[in-house]
C-alpha cells in the first residue's frame, strides 16, 4: 500500500490523461451509432462508470471479508475508501444513464430490473456511509460495515444477470462469451474511457485512504496530548 | 506524500480543456449552417446548409420532390428536396438541408440529416466529470488539512 501512495499523484495524472484521450475518441474519433445517432456518444462514459461501480463494491467485498478474518485497518480502510469513492461513480452511472434514457427511451427513468438493482447498489453504499457515520466505537463501526459490505454482495451477481433473468428495458451486455456487439471504432472508445475510470478510481481510493489513515493519526495523537494534560 | 499541487490542477483542467475544445470544434463544424432568416444573404445558385425546424403541415410530396418549410429564428425557407433519407423529413424535426439557393428565393436540396441534440451529450460528460473533478478536489484538500494539522506543533 505505501508503494502505491507513493505513486498516487503519477497514478491520478495519468488516470485524468488517460481520461483525456478518451473524451476525444469518445466525442471526436468514434463515429455516431447509426439508429441512436449523437446520443450513444453518452455509452462510453456510462459503461466505464457502471463498470468501475461494481469494481468498487467488489473490493469492498473483498476487503470486508479480509478484515472479519484478520481484523486489520488497512482492509478496513481499504472497504471504506472503495465504498466512498464507489458511491460517487455509481451516482454518476445513474445520471449518465439517465441523461441517455431520455431522448432513447423518452424516460428518465423506468422501474427496469437492470436499472432497480443498480440503484439498490446506490442505497446499500450509502447505507455503509451511514451506519459507518452512526456508529460511534471505531471497532464496532467497522464490524458492523463489513457485514452489511458482504451481505450486499448479493446484489452484484442480480446487476450483471438482471437483463437475462427478466424480460428488461436495458439492452444485455455487448461483451459476452457469444462475442462482441460493438463496432470496433466504439469499442476502443469505450476501452480507453474504463482504463482511465480504472486509474481514477484507484487514484481516488487511495486518497481516500490516505485521508483515513491521517484522521486515525490525528485521533490517536489528540487521544495521547489529552492523556498526557491528564498526568 | 504530498497531494496534488496547483500545477497538477491545472495540468487536468488544460487536458480536459483540450478534450472539450477538440469536441466542440467537430460538433461546429458538424452543424455549420445558417439559419432560415440568413438564407437570403446567400447569392443565387449558391451552396448553403440551413438548419431549421420543420413546419407542421408543410410537407408536401410531388413526384420525387418533396416540398416542404424550414423555420427558425423570425424567417423561413422554402425547400424542393429530391434525395435519399426522405424519412428524415418529418415535422417539428430540426433538420440540416443542404443544397443551392433558386433564383426565385426557395431552396433545391439534395442533402438531408435530423440535427443532432448534442444537449445531452454535454450534459451527462459534464455531470458525471465535474462530479468527479469536484470529488477529487475535495479529498485533496481535506488530505492536505489533516496532513497540515497533523504536522503542526
Amino acid at each position: 500500500m505505501d508503494l502505491l501512495q507513493k505513486w498516487r499523484n503519477a497514478i491520478g495524472m495519468t488516470a485524468w490523461g488517460v481520461l483525456a484521450a478518451g473524451l476525444y475518441l469518445s466525442l471526436v474519433w468514434a463515429p455516431a451509432d447509426y439508429y441512436q445517432g449523437e446520443v450513444a456518444r453518452i455509452m462510453n462514459l456510462h459503461v466505464p462508470l457502471a463498470k468501475v461501480s461494481l469494481l468498487a463494491y467488489f473490493v469492498a467485498f473483498v476487503a470486508s471479508l479480509l478484515y472479519i478474518w484478520k481484523r486489520g485497518a488497512l482492509a478496513d480502510n481499504l472497504a471504506h475508501a472503495s465504498v466512498a469513492t464507489g458511491i460517487v461513480f455509481t451516482l454518476a452511472a445513474i445520471l449518465t444513464g439517465a441523461i441517455w434514457g431520455k431522448p432513447t427511451w423518452n424516460v428518465w427513468w423506468t422501474w427496469d430490473a437492470r436499472l432497480v438493482s443498480f440503484a439498490v447498489l446506490l442505497l446499500l453504499m450509502a447505507g455503509y456511509l451511514m451506519l459507518r457515520s452512526f456508529v460511534e466505537e471505531r471497532e464496532r463501526a467497522a464490524r458492523y460495515a463489513a457485514v452489511l459490505a458482504i451481505i450486499g454482495f448479493i446484489d452484484l451477481p442480480i446487476i450483471h444477470l438482471s437483463v437475462t433473468w427478466w424480460r428488461t428495458l436495458h439492452q444485455p451486455a455487448s461483451f459476452s462469451a457469444k462475442g462482441l456487439s460493438i463496432a470496433p471504432d466504439m469499442l476502443a472508445a469505450i476501452l480507453v474511457m474504463t482504463v482511465g475510470m480504472v486509474l481514477l478510481y484507484v487514484y481516488l481510493t487511495l486518497l481516500y485512504c490516505r485521508k483515513l489513515a491521517l484522521a486515525a493519526q490525528l485521533a490517536a495523537k489528540s487521544e495521547q496530548r489529552l492523556r498526557e494534560a491528564r498526568l | 506524500m504530498n497531494g496534488f499541487t496547483t500545477k497538477n490542477w491545472l495540468l487536468v483542467g488544460m487536458l480536459l480543456l483540450l478534450a472539450a475544445g477538440f469536441a466542440y470544434n467537430r460538433y461546429a463544424h458538424t452543424l455549420a449552417s445558417v439559419p432560415p432568416h440568413a438564407f437570403a444573404s446567400i447569392t443565387e445558385g449558391g451552396s448553403v446548409r440551413v438548419l431549421g425546424r420543420v413546419r407542421a403541415g408543410s410537407i408536401r410530396p410531388e413526384g420525387d420532390t418533396l416540398n416542404f418549410v424550414v423555420e427558425g429564428e423570425g424567417g423561413f425557407v422554402q425547400v424542393a428536396y429530391r434525395g435519399p433519407d426522405r424519412e428524415a423529413v418529418r415535422e417539428l424535426k430540426n433538420l440540416l438541408v443542404s443544397g443551392r439557393r433558386l433564383p426565385g428565393g426557395g431552396m433545391a436540396a439534395d442533402a438531408v440529416s435530423i440535427a443532432a441534440n448534442y444537449g445531452f451529450v454535454a450534459a451527462a460528460y459534464g455531470l458525471a466529470l465535474g462530479l468527479l473533478l469536484a470529488f477529487a478536489w475535495v479529498q485533496e484538500r481535506a488530505a492536505g488539512a489533516l496532513q497540515k494539522k497533523l504536522e503542526s506543533p
